[in-house]
C-alpha cells in the first residue's frame, strides 16, 4: 500500500509545504489508520513524502511513532517504509527515535526507500551489527538464518536472537519462521 | 522635567545581555512609574521588543492602566510602527506618528518578521505557526540572505520556529510572542529570531517533576541540551533547536525567571567552554529565547 502524504494532507486541508505541531500530526494518524484498516498481514505501507518539506518532533511521534507501533501488533503486523523524506525530516525523526529508544528502552527503527544521510537506508539507532544484517538483506532480498550466520560470522543463536530482534522492529520481514526478507 | 512617575529608560536595547538593564529596573515599573521616557534609546533589537513589550503587558495585568511611552525617537517609532508593536494593545503612545513618516511595507518587509501573537490554546495556535511558518518561507531569501547556502537552513528554522512556539501553548499557561529580523551593526550582519512569552516559566514547569538539577540555569540548560519534558516522560523540542543551532553555528540565549543560559556555538572551537550560566539575575516572569546566527 501506498500513501501520498502530500496528496493525503490536501485532502486534509493542511498546510504546506510544512507538517507541523501535535495536531496535525493526530489528524495525519488518524486518516492513515482507516486506510491501514484494509493492509493484508505482512504488507508493506510506503509513505511517500514527496513535496513535503518539515516535519517535526510532534509531528513524527504523533503520526510516524504511533505507526510503527501499531505495525508491530501481533493480531496484524504489517510494515512500513518511508520514500522521499527531505534532510530536515530524516534529521528530526532520527532525533525522536533516537529518544524514544533511550526513553523507553526499546529500539524504533524505520526502513527507507531512498539512502539517507547516515549513508543507510534506515532510521534509527540500530548498532553495527543490525546495520549489517539489514543492509546484506537488502543486497540479497532474502536470505536464511544459515546465510545470516555466514555473513556474521558469529553462533547461530545469536545471529537468530538478532534477526528476531529485527523483525519485532519490523525492520526485516519473516517468512515461516525461517526466511527472512528485505521490508 | 521628569518626575517619580516617570523613568527615563536606558539606552539598553542593543541585545539580550543589555537588556538585562531594563530588566533590572522593572521593579520600579511596576511599582508605580507610569511613564516611561524613550528619548534616550537609539536602537532596539528584536529580543529587546518583546521584552518590552511583555513588561508592558505585565504592567497592565497588574494594574488594570497601561503604561505611557513618550519622547520615543523618530527613528524608533517608525520600526516600532512597522514591527506591529504598537498594534498589541499594551501600551499608550503619546505623540502619533505622522502617515507621512511611516516606513513602507516595502523592501523592508522581506527582512522581517513583524511581532505575531502565539496563543495559549492549541488549535489558534497551530494556524499561527502554520502562518509564521509560511511567511518565513516567502521572505527566507531576504532575511537569510547572508547565510542561505542552501535551501537545508531554512528548512532548520521552520523546526526551530515550529518547535519553539509549541513550547508556548504546551507549558507557559500563558500566550506569547514572536519577531524575526536581520539588521547590521557596523560590518556584522546579524539575523534574530525571538519568541518570548510570561508564562510560569521553567523551573515552574519542573516543579512537579524528578529532574535532578543545582541551579535554575543548569535546569534550564537540561531544557537544552537533553530530551526532558515537564509534560510527558521525555521532549525533543528545545534539544532538537539546539541541535540545529550547533549546526549552524548560531548563539541560542534563553532565560526564563532568573536565570539563563547562553550557548555560543559561533566562538566554539575544540575543546573550549560554549555554554554559561547566569543565575541570581532579577526575576522576569516567563521563557525569553533569543536565536541569532551572525555573519
Amino acid at each position: 500500500m501506498i500513501i501520498l502524504i502530500k496528496s493525503k494532507a490536501e485532502k486534509l486541508k493542511l498546510k504546506m509545504p510544512d507538517l507541523l505541531t501535535r495536531p496535525v500530526g493526530r489528524v495525519m494518524y488518524e486518516s492513515i489508520s482507516d486506510s491501514v484498516a484494509d493492509i493484508h498481514n505482512g504488507e508493506t505501507l510506503v509513505l511517500d513524502f514527496g513535496g513535503i518539506k518539515v516535519i517535526d518532533s510532534s509531528f513524527i511521534d504523533e503520526m510516524i511513532v504511533r505507526l510503527i507501533l501499531d505495525s508491530q501488533s501481533s493480531e496484524r503486523p504489517f510494515y512500513m517504509k518511508l520514500k522521499n523524506l527531505s534532510e530536515i525530516a530524516e534529521l528530526n525523526i532520527d532525533l525522536v527515535f533516537r529518544s524514544y529508544s533511550n526513553y523507553k528502552n526499546k529500539k524504533i527503527v524505520v526502513i527507507t526507500e531512498n539512502i539517507c544521510h547516515n549513508n543507510a537506508f534506515f532510521i534509527g539507532p540500530l548498532s553495527d551489527q543490525e546495520r549489517d544484517i539489514v543492509e546484506f538483506l537488502r543486497v540479497n532480498k532474502s536470505i536464511t538464518l544459515d546465510d545470516a550466520v555466514d555473513f556474521a560470522k558469529r553462533p547461530g543463536e545469536k545471529v537468530r536472537k538478532l534477526l528476531e530482534d529485527l523483525h519485532a522492529m519490523r525492520a526485516i520481514k519473516k517468512q515461516d519462521g525461517a526466511v527472512f526478507f528485505a521490508v | 522635567m521628569a518626575d517619580n512617575a516617570t523613568l527615563i529608560v536606558p539606552n539598553r536595547f542593543k541585545d539580550q545581555y543589555d537588556f538585562e538593564y531594563v530588566i533590572d529596573l522593572q521593579d520600579r515599573v511596576l511599582g508605580g512609574a507610569r511613564d516611561l521616557d524613550c528619548s534616550r534609546i537609539t536602537f532596539i533589537e528584536p529580543y529587546s521588543m518583546l521584552s518590552l513589550l511583555l513588561l508592558g503587558r505585565n504592567y497592565l495585568r497588574k494594574s488594570g492602566n497601561k503604561l505611557r511611552l513618550w519622547n520615543i525617537p523618530l527613528n524608533i517609532h517608525q520600526y516600532l510602527h512597522r514591527m506591529d508593536f504598537l498594534k498589541m494593545g499594551v501600551f499608550e503612545i503619546t505623540g502619533a506618528l505622522n502617515e507621512k513618516m511611516l516606513l513602507k511595507r516595502s523592501s523592508f518587509s522581506n527582512r522581517v518578521i513583524e511581532i505575531t501573537e502565539i496563543p495559549n490554546k492549541e488549535r489558534e495556535s497551530v494556524k499561527v505557526i502554520a502562518t509564521v511558518a509560511s511567511v518565513f518561507r516567502k521572505r527566507a531569501q531576504h532575511i537569510l540572505k547572508h547565510w542561505l547556502s542552501s535551501d537545508r537552513i531554512i528548512d532548520y528554522f521552520v523546526t526551530v520556529i515550529s518547535e519553539i512556539c509549541q513550547n508556548i501553548y504546551e507549558h507557559s499557561l500563558d500566550s506569547g510572542y514572536l519577531a524575526m529580523q536581520t539588521y547590521s551593526v557596523g560590518r556584522q550582519n546579524i539575523v534574530r529570531l525571538s519568541i518570548a512569552d510570561s508564562g510560569i516559566g521553567i523551573v515552574k514547569s519542573f516543579e512537579n517533576n524528578t529532574v535532578a538539577y543545582d541551579s535554575h540555569a543548569h535546569l534550564i540548560e537540561l531544557a537544552i541540551t537533553t530530551p526532558i519534558s515537564s509534560k510527558r516522560e521525555f521532549g525533543y523540542g528545545l534539544c532538537q533547536v539546539n541541535s540545529i543551532v550547533e549546526k549552524l553555528k548560531g548563539n541560542i540565549f534563553l532565560r526564563s525567571g532568573d536565570a539563563s543560559v547562553s550557548t555560543l556555538y559561533h566562538k566554539k572551537t575544540q575543546g573550549s567552554s560554549f555554554l554559561f550560566h547566569k543565575n541570581d539575575l532579577s526575576n522576569f516572569d516567563g521563557t525569553q529565547i533569543s536565536i541569532t546566527l551572525t555573519g
